[in-house]
């Protein structure tokens, strides 16, 4: 066992300064709008932030993501509650059109809170997203834009937690349920940082 | 001893104060000159003597000399000596100094441009055929068996030019906002044929106005209830500014196509035919960042 643990360090220091060399930090900060809901509660985010921090090797990026945003619900405008995110993702950059101008997929997965005065929702997330980055050198740094699409597909609440004051028209009885998940569909655009 | 010493003495008396005082006349006195003072010198540089000189010139003599030198490799110099008396000045070797030799000219061809037309499609019009890849944002009015709602959309979108003639898939989900028949979601795959009404091309930019008509399949994925799919028929505009950037050097010389950044909105209008209740209609405008090659 000792034998083992030796090798495995003695490996991963040799390995760690070759993959150094090939690791970028890379940040992205956006602006962020969007449509968020809660069961039969659709509710409206933003003005939002939505930031990522990540190491890229090759076409990839591991990265933690952050969201936050005002939340508001038509019916109560205006009164606004407030979303917030954290998570883990995978960026993956599928097409490179040259100059620094790519096309990128990413999942991840996170959890989010939804705060209003009738509601407090916490749950897991499933994060999609696609975009467009462009990026180009600055010195040593490298600075872009991109603009993107985000999904997040989340299960819905028990119908039992979501105040009938807080629908319009049609919302759903105590015993209702969601046939299907949750989506929040969201724009993002914004600035591209990194090594 | 003493008549050495005298002699010495009286050559320094008398002799010193003659050569000051007929310093100016001491060519006169003191040269003698015969033959012609004219140098000419042919070729590179070496002045030859035509004439025989047999000057001895003891005296100081305020000659001046004047060279020139005509071409690069033929030069000649002329030295003229003057005296101020009967004997002028003696030959005069001029040695001028030798240029340095210039390159022989050679013809300056211009460099070639760096708009290749290797990566061009078509060396007429760049701008027309390429690939865009959409990410489009935006709203959606409409109604869902006949009650009005709105909601955010997304929509992805793929299009490709050829010229004026355009096809575009799309991928469009409406946020589905609550009223008394419920709320929701609307997912809809469509498919348009484009044609360029009128284009405005600057540089490499291009301003486009363009028409569509297509086709969707609808996906209504309402809260509760149901989830049910139905067709659409679409018809829209769309304006776009449209830049080409220029790739580097390298990847010109490599043959890479140019990139296209822009911006593109767009209005469309769906109707769903339905058979035993009113037509459903859908206004959804979208506004995106293209890019592509």
């Amino acid at each position: 066992m000792r034998r083992l643990c030796f090798v495995t360090i003695v490996l991963a220091a040799l390995a760690a300064p070759a993959a150094a060399d090939s690791l970028k930090f890379s940040s992205t900060i956006d602006f962020t709008i969007g449509a968020l809901d809660v069961g039969t509660v659709h509710g409206f985010a933003a003005p939002g932030l939505h930031g990522e921090v990540g190491v890229e090797h090759g076409a990839w990026r591991v990265q933690g993501e952050v969201d936050t945003a005002l939340w508001s619900i038509e019916s109560r405008k205006p009164e606004s509650g407030s979303f917030n995110r954290l998570g883990v993702g995978l960026r993956w950059y599928g097409l490179d059109f040259g100059s620094g101008m790519r096309v990128y997929g990413s999942v991840g997965v996170g959890r989010h809170r939804l705060e209003f005065s009738e509601i407090d929702v916490a749950r897991n997330d499933i994060a999609l997203g696609f975009g467009l980055a462009q990026q180009a050198k600055l010195g040593k740094a490298r600075i872009g834009a991109n603009v993107g699409l985000r999904l997040l597909v989340a299960n819905a609440p028990d119908a039992g937690v979501l105040p009938r004051a807080v629908c319009r028209g049609g919302c759903a009885g105590p015993s209702a349920e969601v046939q299907h998940g949750d989506l929040g569909i969201m724009m993002v655009m914004g600035l591209e940082l990194g090594q | 001893m003493r008549r050495l010493f005298v002699g010495v003495m009286t050559t320094v008396l008398v002799v010193a104060p003659l050569r000051a005082a007929f310093a100016d006349a001491a060519p006169t006195l003191l040269a003698s000159d015969t033959g012609s003072d004219t140098a000419t010198d042919t070729g590179s540089d070496t002045a030859t003597d035509t004439g025989s000189d047999t000057a001895t010139d003891t005296g100081t003599n305020t000659a001046t000399d004047t060279g020139t030198d005509t071409g690069s490799d033929t030069a000649t110099a002329t030295g003229t000596g003057t005296g101020t008396g009967r004997n002028s000045a003696t030959t005069l070797e001029i040695a001028l100094p030798e240029k340095p030799r210039l390159p022989p000219p050679v013809a300056v061809t211009p460099p070639t441009p760096v708009l290749s037309k290797a990566w061009s499609t078509t060396a007429a019009d760049p701008l027309a055929n390429r690939f865009i890849v959409l990410a489009a944002f935006g709203g959606a009015f409409m109604t869902i068996d006949g009650v009005g709602t709105n909601g955010m959309a997304i929509q992805p979108t793929l299009q490709r030019t050829f010229d004026r003639f355009e096809l575009q898939t799309d991928l469009l989900l409406v946020d589905w906002n609550p009223r008394s028949n419920g709320g929701g979601h609307v997912l809809r795959l469509g498919a348009a044929a484009r044609y360029q009404a009128a284009r405005f091309r600057v540089s490499d930019l291009t301003l486009d106005a363009v028409l569509e008509a297509g086709a969707g399949w609808q996906r209504l994925m309402p809260d509760e209830g149901v989830v049910r799919n139905r067709a659409d028929i679409e018809v829209g505009i769309g304006l776009r500014m449209l830049s080409r950037l220029l790739p580097n050097q390298a990847s010109s010389a490599s043959g890479a196509r140019p990139i296209f950044f822009g911006v593109e909105a767009m209005v469309r209008l769906l109707v769903t035919p339905q058979r035993n209740a009113p037509n459903d209609v859908a206004c959804v405008l979208a506004f995106g960042l293209p890019i592509g090659r």
